[in-house]
């Protein structure tokens, strides 16, 4: 497929990686979440030990030239937990928010564009989950369920979707009544065609703003549900688990609980910046003023 | 007559929605992989064949989904929330007790984060760039991306660990909490008069509120700021500014009262936000509030605890959400009108 820079999609996407970059903060965020997401990919291949593995003769070991960043309470490695730590909290939340965006999306479009009672079924449905705190329905579900990595994900999933629907809902609505969405139907493009061709590409940017802005807010709730003993189970080394596990040692040996936690804290602060900058480089009224700083 | 209207319209809405999450905990019940007579008997009890079918009646089992459903909302209305299968009491008493605890420590929390995150948010936006609005922003940003639950640890570690401020709990374990009246132990022991008990419990309430406000304190700081930095550049500013207002006027008079209707959109939200993260705060620092109880719930796999806390939660949750929609009509004239 040829690429034409001169067309308006294409000039939107050069101009908001432009004004992306010439942030420095944005920019050293993308470099921190590819570090991240480099971790969690190889953390098998590189840990220096099995984060499960147990050194009963060396409990609490400081850092020394073994054990990087020292043992637990069992004798693991911590360098190595933290390592596949990044697994459950990089790669879970991007399934998350991924599921968030596959469900949400065409519901949030369907809603919008026909409008009238199928509109208000579902955003009553919205209203219903949107009225349980993320953590309750997570909770219940993860009773049914089971408890696990995997009905935490679709717990936050299911609770997700409703904040993607609503966006794109409100995107399409916007959308629906100009002037090329009357050409198309006048050239006889039927709803569908309009609907996933002409509307929705539209929708591209704000889906992926939010979804950025979610990131930080799934790794915090996966995390919060493993601390409390609902997501990843023990012994799997999840940064809420460790943290977790690492409290009743607190005074003795506060970084245990301490590290993982200021590791989050990067993670969703990157998240957080590239999302405000993706947020104010496709703000009509921002973008200009940036791209010229 | 518009207004009217619109109110009885949100009012009907609300109560729609609490009608929904009714029904879905009552599904819930029905898709749980559970015997809820089998679990009521226990293993003893499921041998005499007399006693099960006594409780399937008594509990409307055998009857059809929607003769149940009835009798369940029904009960539900009545404040008949079933018995919990670990303390064998009715799980409405256990909330009784637990409920003020955590409406106390929400709304304490609340408090706090409001009376920071309002006036920094407007200090931020009046001294743009300047050193106040970039520390401030750094608090908030690096507050809102810290797991809540570990706030609190390190707070823990930090107040009570290291300067030996207060610990876990309502109250020292010391202390006798005060007599029930209203469960805030913090109007409950001014009630009683005892000074003591209420320092005690200020200071108890101290961290985990300062906890559970961080993310609220810091999105609602932000949110001001720039609601406030829209507000300064709207004409209606321009032209106080023209007429030789002073500064102090124009923001406190002119700006704020415009800049503060995005905060209070958000304050039902945040005040819901606070609930769900009281779980995490709640085990953090065993207050023994709805969070912990559903938490313990879960573990102790008590169903009917659990489904009750939930649906107790999102009604709490879908009223104040209310509140707020209908405060909001009362500030904001532009609803009013249009």
């Amino acid at each position: 497929m040829k690429i034409d820079r001169e067309s308006p999609r294409m000039r939107e996407l050069l101009l908001t990686l432009y004004v992306i970059r010439k942030s420095k903060i944005a920019v050293a965020s993308l470099v921190i979440l590819a570090f991240f997401f480099a971790i969690a990919v190889l953390s098998p291949w590189i840990s220096p030990f099995d984060p499960t593995e147990t050194h009963t003769s060396e409990l609490f070991q400081p850092p020394n030239s073994k054990y990087l960043l020292g043992t637990d309470h069992l004798g693991r490695d911590n360098l190595s937990r933290i390592l596949c730590g990044a697994r459950y909290s990089m790669l879970a939340s991007l399934l998350v928010v991924f599921v968030t965006v596959i469900v949400g999306m065409p519901i949030g479009a369907v809603s919008g564009y026909l409008g009238g009672k199928v509109d208000e079924a579902l955003m009553r449905i919205t209203d219903i989950i949107l009225s349980f705190p993320g953590i309750t329905l997570a909770l219940l579900l993860a009773y049914i369920l089971g408890r696990g990595i995997y009905s935490a994900a679709l717990a936050l999933s299911l609770v997700g979707w409703t904040s993607m629907a609503r966006i794109v809902r409100g995107v399409v609505l916007s959308e629906k009544g100009k002037d090329y969405v009357l050409a198309a139907k006048i050239i006889g493009k039927s709803n569908f065609q309009i609907l996933f061709n002409e509307i929705m590409p539209n929708c591209i940017y704000p889906v992926i703003i939010q979804a950025v802005m979610m990131m930080g807010t799934v790794i915090i709730s996966l995390a919060g549900l493993s601390f409390i003993g609902v997501g990843v189970q023990p012994p799997e080394p999840d940064w809420g688990v460790i943290i977790s596990e690492g409290r009743q040692y607190i005074l003795e040996y506060p970084w245990l609980s301490i590290l993982p936690g200021l590791l989050m804290i990067t993670v969703v602060l990157a998240y957080n910046m590239v999302g405000d900058r993706l947020r104010d480089a496709l703000d009509p009224r921002l973008r200009g003023e940036l791209a010229a700083a | 007559m518009k207004l009217s209207y619109y109110i009885m319209r949100r009012i009907f809405f609300g109560f729609l929605v609490i009608f929904g999450v009714l029904t879905l905990t009552f599904l819930i019940t029905k898709v749980i992989p559970q015997d809820p007579v089998a679990v009521w008997l226990g293993i003893e009890g499921m041998r005499d064949p007399n006693l099960v079918k006594q409780v399937t009646e008594q509990w409307k089992l055998d009857r059809p989904i929607w003769e149940q459903y009835f009798y369940y909302v029904g009960n539900v209305l009545r404040g008949e929330l079933g018995r919990s299968s670990w303390s064998r009491g009715p799980v409405i008493e256990d909330l009784a007790a637990r409920f003020p605890a955590t409406v106390e420590l929400s709304i304490f929390a609340f408090l706090i984060a409001m009376c920071v995150a309002i006036p920094t948010g407007i200090l931020s936006a009046v001294y743009r760039d300047k050193p106040v609005d970039h520390a401030s922003r750094i608090i908030s940003v690096v507050g809102i991306s810290g797991p809540p639950f570990w706030w609190g640890i390190i707070f823990l570690y930090i107040f009570y660990f290291q300067l030996g401020f207060a610990g876990s709990g309502r109250i020292s374990e010391s202390m006798t909490p005060p007599m029930q009246v209203t469960g805030f132990y913090l109007i409950d022991s001014l009630l009683e008069g005892r000074l003591d008990t209420f320092v005690d419990s200020l200071k108890h309430i101290f961290l985990p509120a300062l906890t559970l406000g961080v993310g609220a304190t810091g999105f609602t700081s932000r949110l001001t700021r720039s609601a406030m930095l829209e507000v300064l550049r709207k004409d209606y500013i321009k032209t106080a500014r023209m007429k030789g207002l002073r500064e102090r006027v124009i923001i406190y008079r002119h700006a704020l009262r415009n800049a503060l209707i995005a905060p209070i959109t958000y304050m039902g939200l945040l005040f819901g936000g606070m609930l769900g993260g009281s779980v995490l705060v709640e085990t953090v620092f065993t207050w023994r509030g709805m969070g912990q109880y559903i938490v313990t719930a879960i573990f102790a796999a008590d169903y009917p605890a659990l489904l009750a806390t939930t649906l107790v939660i999102a009604i709490i949750y879908s009223v104040s959400n209310l509140l707020v929609d209908l405060l909001y009509t009362v500030i904001d004239p532009r609803v009013r009108v249009g």
